[in-house]
């Protein structure tokens, strides 16, 4: 592909800053790779402990994205589709994750489900213990990561428009339909980024994690957990650790721009 | 007795009435935010107002504001079909699938479905273009596609909203021509602002403006005596209603006008001259030995306009400089000879 310079408009002095933001993005990354012990970088990402880290994350990753795909697409739905007072301020209310602090979520979430909260207490009732469980990490992970979802299926949602949906009703396709046939697929780009950036924060996700679904290994203690943890005693295993999740990272970034293209 | 509407919309200042038969085609005319959109909004479901009534076949589709017995069909039960100005093809599927989408949701198999869209596909002349995704068409092909599109969910009124203004001059015939032979015994509203599509397509005109009706009518008696200043200003097209004969169309008081046939126009069935005022040369003594179309006329009115001058001779007009109606010495009464090119001429059928 050829490429066609066009006028910028950009004041040459931006270019400064700009390269300054860039370096200061990728800097500490080539400084962590600098860091790798290479010769023993295999050893060190597949010791028990770190497969079983990396197992449950990528485990508990992908069934908080379900949960975030199950729960997150009907709430964006309402939330860009459906008027109804107080929607202003229950869309503020759902991107609150983003901006808490995680520990703060973890906290709010132990006295939600802990097993003298809110409803776990209920839930202890009956014999269903979450806090501390490999469904708390997957709990914990969910509410930090809807929202990425939830916002980037409204964005496209609106983007997207009513018209073609319009036209199907008016074709005869019940609201069911219309949405299976039309919405769907004409958001669907969306839908991919949104659960790939809702994967990816589950997959960082540690705050929370630690505060409501604590550090047993291979129950609750992810990659991040194992990677905080090896620091203190292997700084070589939590470098070779986190390159992996830099790499996974960079895969799930080229995923989600892929399926953004493609529209 | 097929279609009734009543309706009022307080905020857009909207309220009128109309009903039309089964078979029959309306035009609905009107200035911009006259209330055209909202009439086929309302009648497709899309648009609640605040106090109104839609029956189609003794069945009603709603039921708003007075009395107790609310109604409200949704749109993808009322059996009305909208075909948008923006053909809107979903972009994610083929010609093909998406003509079936209206059997597909009526609970017809894919394979019924399909062959339901290859016939629709046939009759607007897009067969070839079945496996091909919306992007691959021309904006011509994606209008032709949308209507086929609209009556494979065999609706029992088709709602037009200015199905042609967005094709260039060179397509628009093609479709025009397509709706007159696909619309015949359908029930159909088609909302315009081009005079020729409200003549060629349509039994009846209604004109909007100001969110009531000013004017309705068999469309040839409307436009040939307007009553609004908005059709006054639409209608500035000169025909000629008449009989097809020969190259042309005999209209009252044996004038003959010739020119070119667009369409299959037959011999001695309806048919309609069409001319631009300004194709039209104003001369006071008969031009001698001319192959334009002469028409001997009294001038009625001058009115500046555009710069010219409008010389109006009771249904025909002319547009001419200043200087050549101040060199003609024109004015209310006398005689005159309307003079047009035959190539300036288009004769439609009606």
């Amino acid at each position: 592909m050829s490429r066609v310079s066009h006028y910028s408009g950009l004041p040459r002095w931006l270019y400064v800053p700009a390269v300054v933001g860039a370096v200061f993005v990728l800097l500490p990354l080539v400084a962590m790779a600098a860091r790798v012990d290479w010769a023993n970088f295999g050893s060190l990402i597949t010791s028990d402990s770190s497969i079983a880290a990396l197992k449950l994350s990528l485990r508990t990753s992908a069934a908080s994205t379900v949960a975030c795909i199950v729960l997150g697409v009907p709430m964006a739905m309402v939330l860009a589709r459906a008027s109804f007072p107080g929607q202003n301020l229950l869309r503020s209310f759902v991107l609150l994750p983003l901006v808490l602090p995680p520990v703060v979520a973890g906290i709010a979430l132990l006295y939600t489900f802990g097993k003298r909260g809110l409803i776990g207490e209920s839930l202890d009732a009956w014999g269903i213990h979450l806090a501390f469980s490999t469904t708390a990490v997957v709990i914990a992970q969910t509410f930090v990561a809807l929202p990425f979802l939830v916002v980037s299926l409204e964005g496209s949602l609106r983007t997207a428009g009513q018209r073609y949906e319009v036209v199907a009703a008016t074709l005869g396709a019940r609201p069911t339909t219309v949405l299976r046939r039309v919405t769907i697929p004409l958001v669907l780009p969306g839908l991919i980024s949104g659960a790939v950036l809702s994967f990816a924060r589950a997959l960082g996700e540690f705050g929370a994690t630690l505060t409501f679904a604590g550090s047993l290994e291979g129950v609750t203690r992810t990659l991040p957990l194992e990677i905080y943890l090896q620091r203190e005693s292997d700084a070589d295993a939590a470098v070779a650790l986190s390159l992996v999740l830099v790499v996974v990272a960079i895969v799930v970034i080229a995923f989600a721009r892929g399926a953004r293209s493609d529209v | 007795m097929s279609l009734e509407l009543s309706a009022r919309v307080e905020a857009r200042g909207f309220d009128l009435e109309f009903a039309m038969t089964r078979g029959e085609h309306v035009a609905i005319l009107g200035p911009n935010g006259a209330g055209k959109s909202t009439t086929l909004s309302v009648l497709a479901g899309l648009l609640k107002p605040d106090e109104g009534r839609v029956v189609l076949d003794d069945r009603v589709l709603a039921h708003v504001g007075r009395g107790t017995s609310a109604r409200w069909v949704p749109p993808h039960d009322r059996g009305i079909a909208l075909m948008a100005q923006d053909p809107l093809l979903f972009p994610f599927l083929t010609v093909l699938e998406n003509v079936a989408f209206g059997p597909r949701s009526a609970g017809a198999s894919k394979a019924a479905a399909r062959d339901v869209a290859r016939r629709w596909l046939g009759e607007v002349e897009a067969s070839d273009l079945a496996t091909r995704k919306p992007h691959e068409l021309s904006g011509g092909q994606a209008q032709r596609v949308a209507l086929a599109r609209a009556l494979a969910a065999d609706p029992k009124v088709l709602l037009l909203d200015e199905p042609l203004s967005a094709l260039d001059v060179g397509t628009a015939p093609i479709m025009r021509q397509v709706l007159r032979r696909v619309l015949a015994g359908r029930s159909a509203i088609i909302v315009t602002h081009e005079i020729l599509d409200a003549l060629l397509l349509a039994d009846r005109v209604i004109v909007i403006e100001g969110g009531s009706i000013v004017e309705s009518g068999p469309t040839a008696e409307v436009l040939a005596r307007p009553r609004s200043a908005f059709t006054a200003r639409l209608a500035g097209l000169n025909m000629v209603v008449g009989a097809a004969s020969g190259p042309g169309v005999l209209g009252d008081g044996n004038l003959l006008v010739e020119g070119v046939s667009n369409g299959d126009v037959i011999q001695g069935q309806h048919a309609v001259a069409v001319f631009r005022p300004h194709a039209v040369s104003v001369f006071v003594q008969p031009p001698s030995g001319s192959p334009r179309n002469q028409i001997a006329v009294t001038i009625t009115e001058l009115e500046p306009r555009d710069g010219n001058v409008r010389v109006r001779a009771g249904e025909l007009s002319a547009d001419i400089t200043a200087a050549a109606a101040a060199d003609l010495d024109l004015a209310p009464g006398v005689p005159a000879y309307f003079s047009v090119k035959a190539n300036q001429v288009t004769i439609y059928p009606l």
